[in-house]
């Protein structure tokens, strides 16, 4: 049976090229020939030395060694983990590699035109590399920064239509903030960088289990949506305007909530631990999270509301991210389950908010609940895993792991 | 306001966004007109204590 190697560096210098090279070279040192290394820089490194960094890695590493990546929001390993949010800054290589492991990585810089064509041809074009189809996949998307709309779900589609039953997870890139605007990340494979772009990672070679969860307990129901100015700018809820609709059914009779609510609808939902979201089939709850008002009293909903959808008002606390955590765990197989040799897992950045000082603890929960070798997390703007019945789930405020193991 | 600046660069800008939702007054527009006073960044000092960071 094949084993998987892995390697985790972390580098905090200044200087992203010597932050890659850095990490990359602490990453080797446990595993020293990987196929391939990916880099994730928190979205304060300037995204113009993204070549530069990758080079740099490759020129530490085995000829043929594939180098990827991008930016986000936070890394952590161990008990060291990096926000920018929080005006932390850090860069982290992931090596993987061992005997009968293959790893190849494919760039989509056009996302917007077909997104779901050009998921589908990642994945055709990391299977080509790979000689076989991935059995495991990694993958930094646009997220919910992606504009006009977020493309996410499309681009999981075309990846799975070109392999049914991919266990997947990763999620959004970022590019930081820019006022209240959050410009799209980047993303690179080799020397090929993009902006607004996708990057699938394709393991073969592998077991994969993917899970994602988010912990939210829907409180009561909030209406139907009854006005849509697509492709996100929600008019009206059970007829009403949505700002009043909104501010009601988010606040209450709390006026301080209601005066956050209505001063910055984002930060003020996720301070309050308060959002809209929907339920599943299975009764899960997944986010809407009001990103913003717009001037005519509607409200901006990033993941792709619909006429006609119901919506519940969801309460998001310290307990609820940490039970998703646990949850996921279980889905990997937990502490019973065939133990695995590799986790990564991909949270979101609001997360940090809710969890506060106990976000510092939230990989190394994860650690504790599944049975793993090495652990490695990534904060994401969006998230992306499989459910329990193993659909494909993009979502905010989640938790989404990838669980590998050699075959 | 170079206060704001420091604590944006310590703290990380989600952090300024939640101390700007406890203010009277609005960060940008006071620093894009230069109307800064003493009670300006009295407040926004208190308001970041609240959430458990002494910016001075």
């Amino acid at each position: 049976m094949g084993r998987i190697e892995s390697g985790v560096g972390l580098s905090t210098v200044l200087d992203l090229v010597d932050a890659a090279r850095e990490a990359t070279l602490e990453a080797r040192r446990q595993c020293s020939s990987p196929a391939a290394v990916l880099l994730f820089a928190t979205d304060n490194y300037p995204a113009e030395r993204l070549v530069a960094a990758s080079d740099a890695a490759a020129a530490v590493c085995p000829a043929g060694t594939v180098v990827a990546g991008g930016t986000v929001p936070g890394v952590a390993f161990g008990d060291r983990r990096y926000d920018a949010l929080y005006g932390g800054r850090g860069l982290a290589a992931l090596a993987i590699g061992g005997g009968g492991v293959g790893v190849q990585a494919s760039l989509a810089a056009d996302t917007k035109a077909d997104p779901r064509a050009a998921g589908r041809a990642l994945a055709e074009r990391v299977t080509r590399l790979l000689g076989q189809p991935p059995s495991a996949g990694i993958i930094l998307s646009p997220g919910v920064a992606a504009k006009p709309v977020w493309i996410d779900p499309d681009i999981v589609d075309g990846i799975r239509a070109a392999v049914p039953g991919l266990p997947l997870a990763g999620g959004g890139a970022s590019g930081g903030f820019e006022g209240r605007e959050m410009p799209e990340g980047h993303v690179f494979a080799g020397r090929d960088v993009a902006q607004g772009a996708a990057l699938l990672v394709g393991i073969a070679g592998v077991e994969g289990r993917s899970g994602v969860a988010n912990g939210l307990v829907a409180e009561r129901r909030a209406g139907t949506i009854t006005g849509l100015e697509a492709p996100r700018v929600i008019t009206s809820i059970e007829g009403r305007p949505a700002r009043e609709a909104a501010l009601e059914l988010l606040a209450g009779d709390d006026a301080r909530a209601r005066e956050f609510l209505t001063k910055n609808v984002l930060v003020a939902c996720v301070e309050l631990g308060v959002t809209f979201a929907e339920e599943d089939p299975a009764g899960a709850c997944w986010p809407h999270v009001p990103a913003a008002w717009t001037a005519g009293g509607g409200l901006v909903d990033l993941y792709r509301p619909r006429t006609g959808q119901d919506l519940v008002v969801a309460r998001v606390t310290r307990e609820g991210c940490l039970a998703a955590v646990d949850e996921v765990a279980g889905m990997l197989g937990g502490t019973t389950g065939s133990p695995l040799e590799l986790t990564v897992s991909f949270s979101c950045s609001l997360r940090g908010v809710t969890l506060g000082p106990q976000r510092a603890d939230e990989h190394a929960r994860f650690r504790t609940r599944v049975r793993t070798g090495t652990h490695f997390g990534v904060s994401v703007r969006g998230e992306i895993g499989l459910s329990r019945r193993g659909d494909p789930v993009c979502a905010g405020w989640s938790y989404a792991a990838l669980g590998l193991r050699g075959r | 306001m170079a206060l704001v600046d420091r604590t944006r660069a310590e703290q990380g800008p989600f952090f300024v966004a939640r101390v700007a939702l406890r203010l009277s007054f609005a960060i940008e527009r006071v620093t894009r007109e230069r109307t800064v006073t003493a009670e300006h960044v009295d407040e926004f000092v208190r308001a970041c204590r609240e959430l458990g960071y002494d910016p001075r």
